[in-house]
């Protein structure tokens, strides 16, 4: 008998740890979940996401100075998010911050109020900030759904204004005539305080997925 | 001393299909480096027991694993979006969370390793279920596309064949349906 209560007393405590969890996982409760350290699951701190790029950038990073950073229209560890906000809010594009306001993710933007080369509105664009002064430290589009010839147009486009201001890549494949996107392409810049990446590549059911990335490389801006 | 703690690592998992691996292959994919070990796999389109898979031509699970660990994880982490969720991985060579997916992928590319299930070195076992892996991250369709985009930029910058690198992707795309918002 007594074996009996123990076990439905058990057995309630752990209904009800399920329960809290799971209630503290729930949007409107995310503060709370923050308050007891967050869910231990795939949830990095600002500070840890920030460390953890810090080692990638150990193994991405050339050797070399880059002649200049172009991160579109912004200036990689100048631009600060009040000025991107700013940007976004000027031209009613929707975008959302997180991350302890490191991460500004902005969606349907056009190609021309990025100054981008892309021959298609940009999907995504999301902006990283350093946390200690919140200036801009990466920039990444991401486009889907782009018919083969508009992307093959927009990567020549995008790459063709890199290579003016930093010459040739130090890798590079660029798409053949009559490209239809299963050949993967993409350009390559690897310098000690930059990085720039663009490539191109069919996904199933997907497309043409185009993506950009412009991020500095140096120890302070990563 | 990385290379160390990866082959150590890669050693002592208690799959059953391990004892198939080659040494050989191991060393080469570890040691030599992943690209140089996938692209040789590449060439000659087999492993020395004659599997012609797209599996065996990435250099079977120990090729996979270090194309991950040396070119996959790096370039994932700097992602703004989908970094975050590579975090621990940086910080932990040839973890779990690669190892698993190596698995994976070797499996649905025609290798030998379990579809699920194996207990690594760590004890950690991997999982069969998709969606109770991605439970509560609420990862979106532009996520899974910066993933795969991502594998194939850095498949293709190792040198990898377009062929095969569809077939990563159409692999990874299988499972869009099992992390897409859970």
């Amino acid at each position: 008998m007594r074996r009996w209560k123990w076990t439905i007393r058990l057995g309630g405590l752990l209904a009800a740890a399920t329960l809290v969890i799971g209630l503290l996982h729930l949007p409107a409760a995310r503060p709370l979940l923050a308050l007891v350290g967050a869910c231990p699951v795939g949830r990095a701190s600002a500070t840890e996401i920030e460390d953890a790029r810090r080692i990638a950038l150990r193994s991405l990073r050339g050797s070399t100075r880059a002649p200049v950073r172009p991160a579109l229209r912004f200036e990689l560890e100048r631009t600060t998010l009040d000025e991107v906000r700013g940007w976004a809010q000027a031209r009613a594009i929707a975008c959302d911050l997180s991350r302890e306001s490191t991460l500004l993710v902005c969606s349907r933007v056009p190609a021309d109020a990025l100054a981008s080369d892309a021959l298609q509105p940009i999907d995504e664009v999301a902006f990283v900030f350093r946390l200690r002064d919140r200036r801009l430290v990466n920039l990444t589009t991401l486009t889907t759904g782009v018919a083969p010839g508009r992307a093959a147009d927009s990567f020549a486009a995008i790459t063709g204004a890199l290579a003016s201001a930093l010459g040739s890549p130090e890798a590079s494949r660029v798409p053949p005539r009559q490209w239809d996107g299963t050949r993967p392409v993409f350009i390559r810049y690897r310098y000690a305080d930059y990085i720039a990446d663009v490539s191109a590549m069919r996904l199933p059911g997907r497309g043409v997925v185009v993506r950009e990335q412009y991020m500095s490389a140096s120890e302070n801006g990563s | 001393m990385r290379t160390f703690k990866e082959s150590t690592m890669i050693r002592t998992l208690t799959a059953s299909s391990w004892k198939m691996i080659t040494s050989a292959l191991l060393v080469a994919a570890i040691v030599g480096g992943a690209s140089r070990a996938m692209r040789a796999a590449s060439t000659d389109g087999s492993d020395d027991r004659g599997n012609t898979s797209v599996a065996a031509r990435l250099g079977g699970f120990p090729g996979i694993l270090a194309f991950l660990d040396r070119f996959v994880v790096p370039a994932e982490v700097a992602d703004p979006v989908v970094g975050p969720f590579f975090v621990p991985n940086i910080k932990e060579p040839a973890g779990d969370i690669e190892q698993c997916l190596a698995m994976l992928l070797d499996h649905d590319l025609g290798g030998s390793s379990p579809h699920f299930g194996a207990i690594l070195a760590d004890g950690h076992q991997c999982r069969s279920s998709m969606s109770n892996i991605h439970r509560g991250f609420g990862i979106p369709d532009f996520v899974i596309d910066r993933f795969i985009a991502i594998v194939g930029e850095q498949a293709a910058m190792v040198g990898v064949a377009d062929s095969d690198i569809q077939e990563v992707a159409k692999v990874l795309d299988s499972y869009r349906g099992g992390v897409r918002n859970k």
